[in-house]
C-alpha cells in the first residue's frame, strides 16, 4: 500500500514538475526571442552576433527545462524511493 | 513501450556495457570515415570547374570551421579540428537514430499497437553523451593550461578566493549540463516518435513530419554542442578569465 502511494506521488509529481518547468523555459524563450527581434529589426545588420547569442541564450534557458526533464525520468523509471 | 535503460548488456568482469550503443558507434564512425576518405580521394584542390558534390562539402567544411572562428576570431583556426569533430559526429550520430529498420506489433494496456523500430542512436544513450561533455570538458582544461599556463587557475580564484566553490562549480555544472541536454533532446525526439507511431494503425507516411523536426532537432544540438564548446574554450584561453 506505502509503496503504491509512493508510486502515484512520484508519477503525479513528475508531471507536475515538467509542467511548471516547461511554462517557466517556454515564457523566458518568448521573452528572448521577442528581444532578439526587437534588437534585429533595429540593427539588421548585427544579425550573426544577436543570432549566436540567442541561441546559446536558448540552449541556456533549455537547459532548466531538460533538468525538470530528468528529476521526471527518474521519479517514474528509476525512483531510488520505490525498492 | 518505452525505457530509458532499455539496452542490450553485455557483462564483463564486473563492469557492464550496452553493446548497441557500442556498435552504433561504430557504425557512424566507420560511416564518417568513409566518407572523409572518399572527400580525400575525389576531391581536387584546385580544380578548374567546381562539381556539385565538392562544393557542398566546402560549404559544409565552411559551416563547421566558421562555429569556432565565429566565437572567437582568427586565432580560433587551431581549435578547428576538435570542434568540427565533435560536431560531425554529433550530427552524424543524431541523424542515424532516424533510421527506421522494422516494425513490430506489441500488447499495450491490452490494446495491440505498432511500434517502430528505429536504429539505435549512440546519443539515445547517456553515457555517450556523458562521454562527449568529459571529452569537451577536459579538452577546454588543456587549451587554458597551454595557453595561460599556471595563470590559468587564476580564473578560479577571481575576483578574490571566497569565489572558489562558485566557480567550481560553474565549471563542473557546464559538462553536466552539456551532457544532458543532447540526451534529453534525442530521448525526447524518441520518445514523441514512440507515441506519434502508436497512435494509429498503420503507421506509414504519418511519422514523417515529427522525423523531419527530428532532423532538424539534429542539427541543431550538434551545433549547439559544438558552439558552446568553442565558447567555453573562448573563455579559458582568453587572458581576463571570463
Amino acid at each position: 500500500m506505502d509503496k503504491i502511494l509512493i508510486q502515484v506521488v512520484s508519477v503525479v509529481s513528475a508531471a507536475f514538475s515538467l509542467a511548471i518547468a516547461g511554462f517557466a523555459a517556454a515564457n523566458a524563450q518568448g521573452k528572448a526571442t521577442s528581444s532578439a527581434l526587437e534588437a534585429l529589426a533595429r540593427q539588421p545588420e548585427a544579425k550573426n552576433s544577436i543570432t549566436q547569442a540567442l541561441i546559446v541564450g536558448l540552449a541556456i534557458i533549455e537547459s532548466i527545462a531538460l533538468y525538470a526533464l530528468l528529476i521526471a525520468i527518474v521519479l517514474i523509471f528509476a525512483n531510488p524511493f520505490v525498492k | 513501450m518505452i525505457q530509458i535503460g532499455d539496452h542490450v548488456k553485455w557483462s564483463f568482469l564486473t563492469l557492464s556495457f550496452n553493446v548497441d550503443t557500442i556498435i552504433s558507434s561504430i557504425f557512424v564512425s566507420l560511416i564518417i570515415v568513409f566518407l572523409a576518405l572518399l572527400a580525400k580521394i575525389f576531391l581536387l584542390k584546385k580544380a578548374k570547374t567546381i562539381s556539385s558534390s565538392q562544393a557542398f562539402l566546402e560549404v559544409f567544411y565552411l559551416f563547421s570551421a566558421n562555429i569556432v572562428t565565429g566565437v572567437m576570431g582568427e586565432k580560433g583556426k587551431k581549435y578547428v579540428p576538435f570542434v568540427s569533430t565533435l560536431f560531425i559526429f554529433i550530427l552524424f550520430s543524431n541523424i542515424f537514430g532516424l533510421m527506421p529498420i522494422t516494425e513490430i506489433e506489441e500488447l499495450f494496456f491490452g490494446k495491440i499497437i505498432h511500434r517502430i523500430i528505429f536504429l539505435e542512436s549512440p546519443t539515445y544513450d547517456l553515457n555517450t553523451t556523458v562521454a562527449l561533455a568529459i571529452c569537451s570538458f577536459f579538452a577546454v582544461q588543456y587549451y587554458g593550461i597551454k595557453a595561460n599556463g599556471l595563470k590559468y587557475f587564476k580564473r578560479f580564484i577571481s575576483p578574490n578566493f571566497l569565489f572558489l566553490p562558485l566557480n567550481l562549480l560553474e565549471e563542473l555544472s557546464r559538462p553536466m549540463s552539456l551532457a544532458i541536454r543532447l540526451f534529453g533532446n534525442a530521448f525526447g525526439k524518441a520518445a514523441i516518435l514512440a507515441i506519434f507511431v502508436s497512435l494509429v494503425v498503420f503507421p506509414i507516411f504519418y511519422p514523417v513530419p515529427i522525423m523531419a523536426l527530428g532532423l532538424f532537432i539534429a542539427f541543431l544540438q550538434a551545433y549547439i554542442f559544438s558552439l558552446l564548446t568553442s565558447f567555453y574554450i573562448y573563455s579559458a584561453v582568453s587572458e581576463e578569465g571570463h
